[in-house]
Protein backbone atom coordinates (compact mmCIF):
# COMPACT_ATOMS: atom_id res chain seq x y z
CA UNK A 1 0.00 0.00 0.00
CA UNK A 2 1.42 3.36 -1.03
CA UNK A 3 1.93 6.03 1.68
CA UNK A 4 -0.41 8.37 -0.23
CA UNK A 5 -3.11 5.68 -0.14
CA UNK A 6 -2.56 4.91 3.54
CA UNK A 7 -2.85 8.60 4.34
CA UNK A 8 -6.02 8.92 2.27
CA UNK A 9 -7.62 5.87 3.89
CA UNK A 10 -6.61 6.90 7.43
CA UNK A 11 -8.03 10.37 6.81
CA UNK A 12 -11.14 8.69 5.43
CA UNK A 13 -11.62 7.25 8.95
CA UNK A 14 -11.19 10.68 10.52
CA UNK A 15 -13.64 12.14 7.98
CA UNK A 16 -16.06 9.35 8.90
CA UNK A 17 -16.12 10.66 12.46
CA UNK A 18 -16.97 14.14 11.22
CA UNK A 19 -19.56 12.94 8.71
CA UNK A 20 -21.39 10.63 11.11
CA UNK A 21 -21.45 12.79 14.20
CA UNK A 22 -24.52 11.13 15.72
CA UNK A 23 -23.11 7.64 15.43
CA UNK A 24 -19.70 8.79 16.59
CA UNK A 25 -21.27 10.43 19.64
CA UNK A 26 -23.08 7.20 20.55
CA UNK A 27 -19.95 5.13 20.00
CA UNK A 28 -17.70 7.46 22.00
CA UNK A 29 -20.13 7.70 24.93
CA UNK A 30 -20.50 3.90 25.08
CA UNK A 31 -16.74 3.45 24.93
CA UNK A 32 -16.20 6.15 27.55
CA UNK A 33 -18.58 4.37 29.93
CA UNK A 34 -16.78 1.05 29.40
CA UNK A 35 -13.35 2.64 29.76
CA UNK A 36 -14.48 4.37 32.96
CA UNK A 37 -15.18 0.93 34.44
CA UNK A 38 -11.70 -0.15 33.37
CA UNK A 39 -10.27 3.10 34.74
CA UNK A 40 -11.92 2.70 38.16
CA UNK A 41 -10.48 -0.78 38.29
CA UNK A 42 -7.04 0.52 37.29
CA UNK A 43 -7.07 3.35 39.85
CA UNK A 44 -8.09 0.85 42.54
CA UNK A 45 -5.39 -1.64 41.64
CA UNK A 46 -2.86 1.19 41.23
CA UNK A 47 -3.55 2.36 44.77
CA UNK A 48 -3.56 -1.16 46.20
CA UNK A 49 -0.21 -1.83 44.52
CA UNK A 50 1.12 1.45 45.87
CA UNK A 51 0.01 0.49 49.40
CA UNK A 52 1.62 -2.93 49.08
CA UNK A 53 4.83 -1.39 47.80
CA UNK A 54 4.80 1.02 50.70
CA UNK A 55 4.39 -1.87 53.14
CA UNK A 56 7.08 -3.86 51.36
CA UNK A 57 9.55 -1.02 51.80
CA UNK A 58 9.06 -1.56 55.53
CA UNK A 59 10.19 -5.15 55.32
CA UNK A 60 13.36 -4.88 57.32
CA UNK A 61 15.26 -6.92 59.88
CA UNK A 62 16.16 -5.52 63.30
CA UNK A 63 19.19 -7.16 64.93
CA UNK A 64 19.62 -6.51 68.66
CA UNK A 65 23.20 -6.92 69.88
CA UNK A 66 24.58 -8.34 73.13
CA UNK A 67 25.93 -5.90 75.69
CA UNK A 68 29.62 -5.09 75.99
CA UNK A 69 30.70 -5.55 72.36
CA UNK A 70 33.94 -3.92 71.22
CA UNK A 71 34.16 -1.74 68.07
CA UNK A 72 36.08 -4.58 66.40
CA UNK A 73 33.12 -6.91 67.07
CA UNK A 74 30.82 -4.41 65.38
CA UNK A 75 33.12 -4.18 62.36
CA UNK A 76 33.21 -7.95 62.11
CA UNK A 77 29.40 -8.10 62.32
CA UNK A 78 29.02 -5.49 59.60
CA UNK A 79 31.44 -7.28 57.30
CA UNK A 80 29.64 -10.61 57.73
CA UNK A 81 26.22 -8.99 57.29
CA UNK A 82 27.26 -7.29 54.06
CA UNK A 83 28.27 -10.63 52.66
CA UNK A 84 24.67 -11.86 52.93
CA UNK A 85 23.16 -11.78 49.41
CA UNK A 86 19.82 -10.40 50.63
CA UNK A 87 21.30 -7.42 52.50
CA UNK A 88 21.24 -4.06 50.73
CA UNK A 89 22.44 -1.82 53.57
CA UNK A 90 22.63 -1.70 57.32
CA UNK A 91 22.44 1.16 59.78
CA UNK A 92 23.80 1.11 63.31
CA UNK A 93 21.42 2.39 65.99
CA UNK A 94 23.16 2.95 69.29
CA UNK A 95 21.28 2.26 72.52
CA UNK A 96 21.27 6.03 73.18
CA UNK A 97 19.70 6.81 69.82
CA UNK A 98 17.15 4.07 70.38
CA UNK A 99 16.28 5.41 73.78
CA UNK A 100 15.89 8.96 72.48
CA UNK A 101 13.59 7.75 69.76
CA UNK A 102 11.62 5.64 72.24
CA UNK A 103 11.28 8.31 74.89
CA UNK A 104 10.25 10.90 72.32
CA UNK A 105 7.53 8.60 71.08
CA UNK A 106 6.34 7.90 74.65
CA UNK A 107 6.44 11.60 75.64
CA UNK A 108 6.81 10.84 79.34
CA UNK A 109 9.08 12.95 81.59
CA UNK A 110 11.67 11.14 83.78
CA UNK A 111 11.15 7.78 82.14
CA UNK A 112 14.83 6.76 82.34
CA UNK A 113 14.94 7.38 86.09
CA UNK A 114 11.74 5.43 86.52
CA UNK A 115 13.07 2.30 84.80
CA UNK A 116 16.53 2.64 86.33
CA UNK A 117 18.68 3.50 83.29
CA UNK A 118 18.56 2.74 79.56
CA UNK A 119 17.50 -0.89 79.12
CA UNK A 120 17.72 -0.87 75.31
CA UNK A 121 20.52 -2.67 73.46
CA UNK A 122 22.59 -1.47 70.47
CA UNK A 123 21.03 -2.61 67.22
CA UNK A 124 21.34 -2.76 63.46
CA UNK A 125 18.47 -1.95 61.10
CA UNK A 126 19.04 -4.07 58.01
CA UNK A 127 17.48 -3.04 54.72
CA UNK A 128 16.91 -5.83 52.23
CA UNK A 129 17.27 -5.78 48.47
CA UNK A 130 13.79 -5.20 46.91
CA UNK A 131 13.78 -8.52 45.06
CA UNK A 132 14.65 -10.40 48.29
CA UNK A 133 11.88 -8.95 50.41
CA UNK A 134 9.97 -12.22 50.77
CA UNK A 135 9.07 -14.36 53.73
CA UNK A 136 11.42 -17.21 52.79
CA UNK A 137 14.55 -15.03 52.56
CA UNK A 138 13.67 -13.02 55.66
CA UNK A 139 13.12 -16.17 57.73
CA UNK A 140 16.38 -17.69 56.46
CA UNK A 141 18.32 -14.51 57.28
CA UNK A 142 16.72 -14.28 60.72
CA UNK A 143 17.70 -17.87 61.47
CA UNK A 144 21.24 -17.33 60.18
CA UNK A 145 21.89 -14.15 62.18
CA UNK A 146 20.33 -15.52 65.34
CA UNK A 147 23.27 -17.92 65.54
CA UNK A 148 25.96 -15.23 65.38
CA UNK A 149 27.97 -14.53 68.58
CA UNK A 150 27.30 -10.79 68.63
CA UNK A 151 23.56 -11.18 68.25
CA UNK A 152 21.13 -11.27 71.13
CA UNK A 153 17.88 -11.30 69.18
CA UNK A 154 16.63 -10.83 65.62
CA UNK A 155 13.22 -9.35 64.86
CA UNK A 156 11.74 -9.45 61.40
CA UNK A 157 7.98 -9.55 61.91
CA UNK A 158 8.15 -12.90 60.04
CA UNK A 159 4.47 -13.79 60.16
CA UNK A 160 3.10 -10.52 58.75
CA UNK A 161 5.71 -10.62 55.99
CA UNK A 162 4.35 -14.01 54.91
CA UNK A 163 0.79 -12.72 55.06
CA UNK A 164 1.72 -9.63 53.05
CA UNK A 165 3.39 -11.81 50.43
CA UNK A 166 0.28 -13.97 50.11
CA UNK A 167 -1.93 -10.91 49.97
CA UNK A 168 0.23 -9.31 47.25
CA UNK A 169 0.09 -12.52 45.19
CA UNK A 170 -3.70 -12.73 45.58
CA UNK A 171 -4.08 -9.09 44.58
CA UNK A 172 -1.91 -9.66 41.51
CA UNK A 173 -3.93 -12.71 40.42
CA UNK A 174 -7.23 -11.01 41.16
CA UNK A 175 -6.34 -7.84 39.26
CA UNK A 176 -5.01 -9.86 36.31
CA UNK A 177 -8.23 -11.94 36.14
CA UNK A 178 -10.54 -8.94 36.49
CA UNK A 179 -8.40 -6.92 34.07
CA UNK A 180 -8.64 -9.63 31.38
CA UNK A 181 -12.40 -9.98 31.93
CA UNK A 182 -12.98 -6.23 31.67
CA UNK A 183 -10.66 -6.02 28.65
CA UNK A 184 -12.56 -8.76 26.82
CA UNK A 185 -15.92 -7.22 27.60
CA UNK A 186 -14.67 -3.86 26.35
CA UNK A 187 -13.52 -5.46 23.08
CA UNK A 188 -17.04 -6.92 22.73
CA UNK A 189 -18.69 -3.56 23.49
CA UNK A 190 -16.35 -1.63 21.21
CA UNK A 191 -16.77 -4.24 18.50
CA UNK A 192 -20.57 -3.98 18.65
CA UNK A 193 -20.47 -0.19 18.80
CA UNK A 194 -18.10 0.09 15.86
CA UNK A 195 -20.28 -2.39 13.98
CA UNK A 196 -23.02 0.27 14.03
CA UNK A 197 -20.75 2.66 12.16
CA UNK A 198 -19.51 -0.06 9.82
CA UNK A 199 -23.02 -1.20 8.94
CA UNK A 200 -24.07 2.41 8.41
CA UNK A 201 -21.30 2.75 5.84
CA UNK A 202 -21.79 -0.44 3.88
CA UNK A 203 -22.10 1.68 0.75
CA UNK A 204 -18.47 2.70 1.17
CA UNK A 205 -17.40 -0.93 1.64
CA UNK A 206 -19.40 -2.01 -1.40
CA UNK A 207 -17.96 0.68 -3.66
CA UNK A 208 -14.44 -0.08 -2.48
CA UNK A 209 -15.00 -3.73 -3.34
CA UNK A 210 -16.46 -2.89 -6.75
CA UNK A 211 -13.49 -0.75 -7.74
CA UNK A 212 -11.03 -3.46 -6.71
CA UNK A 213 -9.98 -2.56 -3.17
CA UNK A 214 -8.57 -5.40 -1.12
CA UNK A 215 -9.89 -6.19 2.36
CA UNK A 216 -6.79 -4.50 3.74
CA UNK A 217 -7.73 -1.27 1.95
CA UNK A 218 -11.30 -1.55 3.14
CA UNK A 219 -10.30 -2.10 6.76
CA UNK A 220 -7.99 0.92 7.12
CA UNK A 221 -10.66 3.68 7.38
CA UNK A 222 -12.66 1.70 9.91
CA UNK A 223 -9.59 0.79 11.96
CA UNK A 224 -8.42 4.39 12.05
CA UNK A 225 -11.95 5.48 12.97
CA UNK A 226 -12.15 2.88 15.77
CA UNK A 227 -8.73 3.86 17.15
CA UNK A 228 -9.58 7.56 17.03
CA UNK A 229 -12.95 7.03 18.73
CA UNK A 230 -11.27 4.93 21.44
CA UNK A 231 -8.63 7.64 21.92
CA UNK A 232 -11.29 10.34 22.40
CA UNK A 233 -13.24 8.05 24.73
CA UNK A 234 -10.09 7.27 26.74
CA UNK A 235 -9.32 10.99 27.15
CA UNK A 236 -12.87 11.59 28.38
CA UNK A 237 -12.66 8.60 30.70
CA UNK A 238 -9.33 9.82 32.11
CA UNK A 239 -10.82 13.27 32.71
CA UNK A 240 -13.78 11.67 34.50
CA UNK A 241 -11.48 9.46 36.55
CA UNK A 242 -9.28 12.38 37.49
CA UNK A 243 -12.28 14.33 38.75
CA UNK A 244 -13.60 11.36 40.69
CA UNK A 245 -10.21 10.57 42.22
CA UNK A 246 -9.72 14.18 43.29
CA UNK A 247 -13.19 14.22 44.83
CA UNK A 248 -12.65 10.95 46.74
CA UNK A 249 -9.18 12.03 47.80
CA UNK A 250 -10.46 15.36 49.12
CA UNK A 251 -13.22 13.61 51.07
CA UNK A 252 -11.44 10.53 52.36
CA UNK A 253 -7.76 11.07 51.50
CA UNK A 254 -5.14 8.53 50.50
CA UNK A 255 -6.32 7.89 46.92
CA UNK A 256 -3.92 8.87 44.16
CA UNK A 257 -4.62 9.37 40.44
CA UNK A 258 -2.72 7.22 37.93
CA UNK A 259 0.88 8.16 37.25
CA UNK A 260 1.68 9.60 33.76
CA UNK A 261 3.08 6.20 32.77
CA UNK A 262 -0.15 4.46 33.76
CA UNK A 263 -2.17 7.14 31.90
CA UNK A 264 -0.09 6.51 28.80
CA UNK A 265 -0.65 2.77 29.24
CA UNK A 266 -4.40 3.35 29.65
CA UNK A 267 -4.56 5.43 26.43
CA UNK A 268 -2.52 2.84 24.53
CA UNK A 269 -4.66 0.00 25.85
CA UNK A 270 -7.86 1.85 24.88
CA UNK A 271 -6.55 2.42 21.34
CA UNK A 272 -5.56 -1.24 21.10
CA UNK A 273 -9.06 -2.24 22.21
CA UNK A 274 -10.54 0.17 19.65
CA UNK A 275 -8.34 -1.37 16.97
CA UNK A 276 -9.30 -4.94 17.91
CA UNK A 277 -12.98 -4.07 18.22
CA UNK A 278 -12.98 -2.44 14.78
CA UNK A 279 -11.01 -5.30 13.24
CA UNK A 280 -13.55 -7.85 14.53
CA UNK A 281 -16.57 -5.88 13.38
CA UNK A 282 -15.21 -5.09 9.89
CA UNK A 283 -14.27 -8.73 9.40
CA UNK A 284 -17.73 -9.77 10.55
CA UNK A 285 -19.49 -7.31 8.22
CA UNK A 286 -17.28 -8.24 5.26
CA UNK A 287 -18.03 -11.92 5.77
CA UNK A 288 -21.74 -11.39 6.30
CA UNK A 289 -22.17 -9.02 3.37
CA UNK A 290 -20.17 -11.22 0.97
CA UNK A 291 -19.55 -8.24 -1.30
CA UNK B 1 -12.31 -10.03 -24.84
CA UNK B 2 -14.91 -11.76 -22.69
CA UNK B 3 -15.74 -15.43 -23.22
CA UNK B 4 -18.20 -17.75 -21.50
CA UNK B 5 -17.54 -21.48 -22.13
CA UNK B 6 -20.41 -23.79 -21.17
CA UNK B 7 -21.02 -21.85 -17.97
CA UNK B 8 -23.40 -23.21 -15.36
CA UNK B 9 -24.14 -21.38 -12.18
CA UNK B 10 -26.18 -22.48 -9.19
CA UNK B 11 -26.48 -20.53 -5.96
CA UNK B 12 -26.20 -22.42 -2.71
CA UNK B 13 -29.68 -21.43 -1.52
CA UNK B 14 -31.23 -20.85 -4.92
CA UNK B 15 -33.98 -22.79 -6.63
CA UNK B 16 -32.42 -24.57 -9.56
CA UNK B 17 -29.72 -23.23 -11.87
CA UNK B 18 -29.22 -19.48 -12.31
CA UNK B 19 -27.38 -20.12 -15.59
CA UNK B 20 -27.32 -23.22 -17.80
CA UNK B 21 -24.70 -23.88 -20.46
CA UNK B 22 -24.10 -20.23 -21.32
CA UNK B 23 -21.70 -19.52 -24.19
CA UNK B 24 -21.02 -15.91 -25.20
CA UNK B 25 -18.10 -14.08 -26.76
CA UNK B 26 -17.82 -10.31 -26.51
CA UNK B 27 -15.03 -8.74 -28.52
CA UNK B 28 -12.91 -5.80 -27.43
CA UNK B 29 -14.76 -2.54 -27.90
CA UNK B 30 -18.09 -4.23 -28.68
CA UNK B 31 -21.49 -2.91 -27.54
CA UNK B 32 -23.85 -5.66 -26.36
CA UNK B 33 -27.25 -5.44 -24.73
CA UNK B 34 -28.13 -8.18 -22.31
CA UNK B 35 -31.89 -8.41 -22.24
CA UNK B 36 -34.46 -10.53 -20.50
CA UNK B 37 -37.05 -10.39 -17.74
CA UNK B 38 -36.19 -9.97 -14.07
CA UNK B 39 -34.57 -13.09 -12.63
CA UNK B 40 -33.49 -14.33 -16.07
CA UNK B 41 -29.79 -14.38 -15.11
CA UNK B 42 -28.53 -11.03 -16.47
CA UNK B 43 -27.05 -9.86 -13.18
CA UNK B 44 -25.43 -13.27 -12.64
CA UNK B 45 -23.67 -12.92 -16.00
CA UNK B 46 -22.38 -9.46 -14.98
CA UNK B 47 -21.25 -10.77 -11.58
CA UNK B 48 -19.36 -13.59 -13.27
CA UNK B 49 -17.54 -11.09 -15.48
CA UNK B 50 -16.75 -8.93 -12.44
CA UNK B 51 -15.79 -12.14 -10.60
CA UNK B 52 -18.04 -11.45 -7.67
CA UNK B 53 -19.35 -14.93 -8.44
CA UNK B 54 -17.68 -17.97 -9.99
CA UNK B 55 -19.21 -20.58 -12.29
CA UNK B 56 -20.31 -23.88 -10.85
CA UNK B 57 -19.16 -25.45 -14.12
CA UNK B 58 -17.46 -24.08 -17.21
CA UNK B 59 -15.12 -21.14 -17.54
CA UNK B 60 -15.29 -17.38 -17.90
CA UNK B 61 -12.37 -15.48 -19.45
CA UNK B 62 -12.23 -11.71 -18.97
CA UNK B 63 -9.41 -9.66 -20.44
CA UNK B 64 -6.89 -12.48 -20.10
CA UNK B 65 -8.06 -13.57 -16.64
CA UNK B 66 -9.78 -16.93 -16.35
CA UNK B 67 -12.07 -18.08 -13.57
CA UNK B 68 -10.21 -21.39 -13.68
CA UNK B 69 -7.07 -19.81 -12.24
CA UNK B 70 -7.96 -16.75 -10.23
CA UNK B 71 -6.30 -15.56 -7.08
CA UNK B 72 -7.56 -12.86 -4.75
CA UNK B 73 -4.91 -10.49 -6.09
CA UNK B 74 -5.83 -11.17 -9.71
CA UNK B 75 -9.51 -10.52 -8.95
CA UNK B 76 -8.62 -7.09 -7.55
CA UNK B 77 -6.44 -6.32 -10.58
CA UNK B 78 -9.30 -7.32 -12.89
CA UNK B 79 -11.82 -5.17 -11.00
CA UNK B 80 -9.61 -2.13 -11.42
CA UNK B 81 -9.93 -2.60 -15.18
CA UNK B 82 -13.70 -3.10 -15.23
CA UNK B 83 -16.22 -0.29 -14.76
CA UNK B 84 -19.57 -1.05 -13.13
CA UNK B 85 -22.79 0.92 -12.78
CA UNK B 86 -25.93 -0.16 -10.97
CA UNK B 87 -29.56 0.83 -11.20
CA UNK B 88 -29.43 2.41 -7.74
CA UNK B 89 -26.31 4.51 -8.58
CA UNK B 90 -24.51 3.65 -5.31
CA UNK B 91 -22.92 7.01 -4.78
CA UNK B 92 -21.33 8.06 -1.50
CA UNK B 93 -23.85 10.57 -0.24
CA UNK B 94 -21.46 12.20 2.19
CA UNK B 95 -19.09 13.66 -0.42
CA UNK B 96 -19.26 15.83 -3.50
CA UNK B 97 -19.74 14.70 -7.09
CA UNK B 98 -16.04 15.38 -7.73
CA UNK B 99 -14.96 13.25 -4.75
CA UNK B 100 -17.27 10.40 -5.78
CA UNK B 101 -15.67 10.28 -9.20
CA UNK B 102 -12.14 10.75 -7.84
CA UNK B 103 -12.64 7.96 -5.28
CA UNK B 104 -11.20 5.07 -7.36
CA UNK B 105 -8.21 7.22 -8.32
CA UNK B 106 -7.46 8.33 -4.77
CA UNK B 107 -7.90 4.83 -3.39
CA UNK B 108 -4.86 3.32 -5.02
CA UNK B 109 -2.56 6.33 -4.84
CA UNK B 110 -1.42 5.97 -8.46
CA UNK B 111 -2.21 9.53 -9.43
CA UNK B 112 -1.12 12.88 -8.08
CA UNK B 113 -3.70 15.59 -7.34
CA UNK B 114 -3.14 17.34 -10.70
CA UNK B 115 -3.68 14.11 -12.67
CA UNK B 116 -6.79 13.36 -10.59
CA UNK B 117 -8.18 16.83 -11.28
CA UNK B 118 -7.58 16.43 -15.02
CA UNK B 119 -9.10 12.96 -15.25
CA UNK B 120 -12.16 13.78 -13.14
CA UNK B 121 -12.78 17.03 -15.02
CA UNK B 122 -12.55 15.12 -18.30
CA UNK B 123 -15.12 12.45 -17.39
CA UNK B 124 -17.44 14.93 -15.70
CA UNK B 125 -17.34 16.97 -18.88
CA UNK B 126 -18.03 13.79 -20.86
CA UNK B 127 -21.22 13.15 -18.86
CA UNK B 128 -22.14 16.87 -18.86
CA UNK B 129 -21.84 17.46 -15.13
CA UNK B 130 -18.65 19.47 -14.74
CA UNK B 131 -20.72 22.38 -13.44
CA UNK B 132 -22.10 20.17 -10.64
CA UNK B 133 -18.71 18.98 -9.39
CA UNK B 134 -19.16 20.55 -5.97
CA UNK B 135 -22.71 19.35 -5.40
CA UNK B 136 -23.67 16.47 -3.12
CA UNK B 137 -25.41 13.43 -4.67
CA UNK B 138 -28.54 14.27 -2.67
CA UNK B 139 -28.84 17.50 -4.65
CA UNK B 140 -28.96 15.66 -7.99
CA UNK B 141 -31.81 14.15 -9.99
CA UNK B 142 -31.84 10.41 -10.72
CA UNK B 143 -30.45 10.93 -14.21
CA UNK B 144 -27.68 13.17 -12.93
CA UNK B 145 -26.79 10.67 -10.20
CA UNK B 146 -26.52 7.92 -12.80
CA UNK B 147 -24.27 10.12 -14.91
CA UNK B 148 -21.99 10.59 -11.89
CA UNK B 149 -21.96 6.81 -11.42
CA UNK B 150 -20.99 6.44 -15.09
CA UNK B 151 -18.19 8.98 -14.69
CA UNK B 152 -16.86 7.07 -11.67
CA UNK B 153 -17.05 3.79 -13.60
CA UNK B 154 -14.95 5.07 -16.52
CA UNK B 155 -12.52 7.42 -14.75
CA UNK B 156 -10.00 4.56 -14.51
CA UNK B 157 -10.23 3.88 -18.29
CA UNK B 158 -11.74 0.37 -18.01
CA UNK B 159 -11.66 -1.93 -21.02
CA UNK B 160 -15.26 -2.89 -20.37
CA UNK B 161 -18.23 -1.12 -18.79
CA UNK B 162 -20.82 -3.34 -17.11
CA UNK B 163 -24.14 -1.55 -16.70
CA UNK B 164 -26.77 -3.36 -14.65
CA UNK B 165 -30.18 -1.87 -15.45
CA UNK B 166 -28.76 1.67 -15.50
CA UNK B 167 -32.06 3.15 -16.67
CA UNK B 168 -34.44 1.09 -14.55
CA UNK B 169 -35.29 3.96 -12.20
CA UNK B 170 -35.37 6.67 -14.88
CA UNK B 171 -38.06 8.12 -17.14
CA UNK B 172 -37.84 7.43 -20.93
CA UNK B 173 -36.25 10.78 -21.78
CA UNK B 174 -33.58 10.51 -19.09
CA UNK B 175 -33.02 6.86 -20.01
CA UNK B 176 -32.30 7.92 -23.57
CA UNK B 177 -29.81 10.52 -22.32
CA UNK B 178 -28.01 7.88 -20.26
CA UNK B 179 -27.85 5.53 -23.25
CA UNK B 180 -26.39 8.33 -25.36
CA UNK B 181 -23.67 8.93 -22.77
CA UNK B 182 -22.89 5.20 -22.67
CA UNK B 183 -22.66 5.24 -26.46
CA UNK B 184 -20.17 8.11 -26.27
CA UNK B 185 -18.10 6.12 -23.75
CA UNK B 186 -18.26 3.16 -26.13
CA UNK B 187 -17.20 5.36 -29.03
CA UNK B 188 -13.97 6.09 -27.15
CA UNK B 189 -13.10 2.38 -27.26
CA UNK B 190 -14.62 0.89 -24.12
CA UNK B 191 -16.61 -2.32 -24.57
CA UNK B 192 -20.10 -2.11 -23.05
CA UNK B 193 -22.34 -4.82 -21.68
CA UNK B 194 -25.64 -3.27 -20.75
CA UNK B 195 -28.27 -5.36 -18.96
CA UNK B 196 -31.83 -4.13 -19.27
CA UNK B 197 -35.40 -5.35 -19.34
CA UNK B 198 -36.49 -2.31 -21.40
CA UNK B 199 -36.74 -3.95 -24.82
CA UNK B 200 -37.72 -0.68 -26.49
CA UNK B 201 -34.22 0.67 -25.85
CA UNK B 202 -32.74 -2.28 -27.68
CA UNK B 203 -34.73 -3.35 -30.68
CA UNK B 204 -34.31 -0.23 -32.76
CA UNK B 205 -30.73 0.45 -31.72
CA UNK B 206 -29.13 -1.83 -34.26
CA UNK B 207 -26.72 -3.07 -31.61
CA UNK B 208 -26.08 -6.70 -30.84
CA UNK B 209 -28.26 -8.10 -28.12
CA UNK B 210 -28.16 -11.33 -26.14
CA UNK B 211 -31.52 -12.45 -24.76
CA UNK B 212 -31.50 -14.48 -21.59
CA UNK B 213 -34.44 -16.39 -20.21
CA UNK B 214 -34.43 -18.68 -17.18
CA UNK B 215 -30.67 -18.88 -17.19
CA UNK B 216 -30.16 -19.80 -20.81
CA UNK B 217 -29.25 -17.78 -23.90
CA UNK B 218 -32.32 -17.88 -26.12
CA UNK B 219 -31.19 -15.40 -28.75
CA UNK B 220 -27.91 -13.79 -29.78
CA UNK B 221 -28.73 -11.23 -32.45
CA UNK B 222 -26.12 -9.34 -34.46
CA UNK B 223 -27.04 -6.93 -37.22
CA UNK B 224 -26.12 -8.82 -40.42
CA UNK B 225 -25.00 -5.55 -41.93
CA UNK B 226 -22.65 -4.75 -39.03
CA UNK B 227 -19.31 -3.79 -40.46
CA UNK B 228 -20.89 -3.14 -43.83
CA UNK B 229 -22.71 0.06 -42.80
Amino acid sequence: MKPRTLRYLALEGARGIKRHRGLTFTAVITMTASLLVLGVFLVTSYNVRRAIKNLESRKEVMVYLKDGLQPSDLTMFENRAKLQPAVQSLAFISREEAWNEFSQSMKVEGLQEAVGGNPLPDAYRIELKPERRNAFTINALTQEMSGWDEVDEVFSGGEWVGRLDNFAKSVLLFTAAIGIAIGLSIIAIVSNTVRLTVVARQDLIHIMRVVGASEGFIRVPFLSEGVLQAFIAALLALAGLYGTTEFVSARFGGVQFLSPLWCFGFLSLAMLLGFLGSAFSVRHVLRQANI
Amino acid sequence: MIKFFHVNKSYRNGDGAALSDVNITIDDGEFVYLIGPSGAGKTTILKLIHMEEFPTDGEVIVGGFTTAAMTRKKILTLRRRVGVVFQDFRLLKDRSVFENVAFPLRLFGEFNPVQIQERVDHVLNQVGLLHKADRLPTELSGGQAQRVALARAVVNHPFVLLADEPTANLDPKTSEEIIQIIRRIHAEGTAVLLATHKMELVYNSGERYVRVDRGTIVEDWVDPLRGVK
